[in-house]
């Protein structure tokens, strides 16, 4: 659910943070777990959820303001929703299973909110660049043929690789072959 | 995933992660254990245990990779553990692969020509794969034996060539990712075959992908994380006790 998210876990309580992140890998499969035991701007800003106790953020509040959006509470009990102002959080001492279905609700409420570009077909400039680089042509070679420039190539390149799920040249060529963009007799 | 122990019975291992059986093959242990414990089945094939248990549990659990005390242990066990899992690529896990390409291309449609050009990617990147184990079975493992020996035992004078001529260095920078090409495949396979193929061969050829690729992960990093810092540090011992 969380694929190519980063979640931070901020809390000085290790073993709560530990045991948190397993329900999330287990569930969840975020990209990146990062556990803190204070909250760091550079981790606050990578992140795009962040899990923190409640008595943390009273002592940040100044720092944490910004990222409230995404931020989700460790409550040391379930308080009743109309006093709760948070948008969202868990009590520490809901069971595991009830825990999950509560997490599911925030993430996807969260997720919603999170314009989420997809991963789509390749473009026809794509597909140019990709018949290139599958016939064995390097990336200034694909520059000249295209009148692009190298920095171009480099970036359809990774848009190629990212919206394919592969990274290696022969790869690339196999996938090409196998969608018929060019034919055995091409490979040099 | 359960941590293994020595005291815990060696079939009970295998019923929780029936995946460690080419692992425990690698020490020469075979099928039939009977009744007996890890250390049981380690003390008569004369293995030392804790390593036997280390190398087990870090190949089960991702998270589980007690790098200082893996380093504790001697390094001509560990590369010797490397070199049987070189082994176990090249004869067992890519030959049994290429039989399920042979299936996979025979129980298809003829038609299907992009089949051909998987099988033609394997074997291209099983040629890569020989060549970089190749490497290391006769380049640097046999130069860590040296310079084993010579932090060991007798400085003889051919290890300051040796060592002059090739390095951990040198392997750092020649170790190349050996899976990307296999992350590519089996995602290829998964996201982009179609046309006329058979179901079960290409799943078995993917479980196999899966396996290989899990196996080289662990792999590598037993290379990375312990050999190369344990090596270059008798180096470097080397190097001050020689000047």
């Amino acid at each position: 659910m969380l694929s190519g998210l980063t979640v931070l876990i901020v809390s000085p309580n290790q073993l709560q943070a530990i045991g948190l992140k397993y329900i999330l890998d287990e569930y969840f499969s975020p990209d990146l777990v990062i556990l803190s035991s204070s909250p760091e701007l550079p981790h606050l800003h990578k992140a795009d959820i962040i899990f923190l106790p409640a008595d943390l953020y009273a002592l940040h509040e100044s720092i944490l303001t910004s990222f409230r959006k995404k931020i989700i509470l460790m409550l040391d009990q379930a308080i009743p929703e109309p006093n709760n102002s948070f948008q969202y959080s868990i009590a520490v001492t809901t069971s595991e299973s009830i825990l999950i279905d509560k997490l599911e609700s925030i993430f996807t409420s969260i997720l919603s909110s999170h314009s989420q570009e997809k991963p789509v077909e390749l473009t026809p400039r794509e597909i140019e660049v990709l018949k290139l680089v599958a016939k064995g042509l390097l990336n200034k070679q694909i520059a000249d043929k295209l009148s692009i420039s190298l920095h171009t190539v480099i970036s359809h390149r990774k848009n190629i690789t990212r919206k394919l799920g592969i990274k290696t040249v022969p790869g690339l060529t196999l996938y090409a072959l196998m969608n018929g963009l060019i034919s055995s007799n091409d490979i040099k | 995933m359960k941590l293994i122990t020595p005291g815990m019975k060696m079939a009970d291992v295998i019923h929780g992660n029936y995946l460690l059986l080419p692992v425990i093959n690698r020490f020469g242990i075979r099928l039939g254990f009977g009744e007996k414990t890890v250390r049981e089945v380690c003390n008569d094939h004369t293995i030392d245990v804790d390593f036997f248990v280390a190398m087990l549990n870090t190949f089960s659990n991702e998270n589980y990779f007690p790098a200082k005390k893996i380093q504790t242990f001697n390094v001509l066990t560990i590369q010797q553990y490397l070199q049987r899992t070189h082994e176990y690529y090249l004869n067992t896990l890519v030959p049994l692969i290429e039989q399920h390409l042979k299936t996979l291309l025979a129980r298809s449609g003829r038609r299907n020509k992009s089949l051909t050009d998987v099988k033609k990617f394997f074997l291209d990147y099983k040629k890569e794969l020989v060549a970089h184990f190749k490497l290391e079975d006769t380049v640097t493992f046999p130069y860590i034996e040296a310079v084993y020996n010579a932090y060991h035992h007798q400085t003889d004078k051919t290890v300051r060539n040796k060592l002059s001529s090739y390095s951990m260095k040198t392997y750092q920078r020649e170790h190349t990712n050996i899976d990307e090409k296999l992350l590519d495949l089996k995602n290829i396979l998964i996201k982009y075959i179609h046309g006329d193929f058979d179901d079960a061969s290409c799943n078995a050829i993917i479980f196999e992908l899966f396996r290989l690729e899990k196996d080289i992960q662990d792999h590598t990093r037993i290379e990375n994380n312990i050999l190369l810092p344990l090596v270059t540090e008798m180096e470097q011992a080397l190097k001050i006790k020689m000047r």
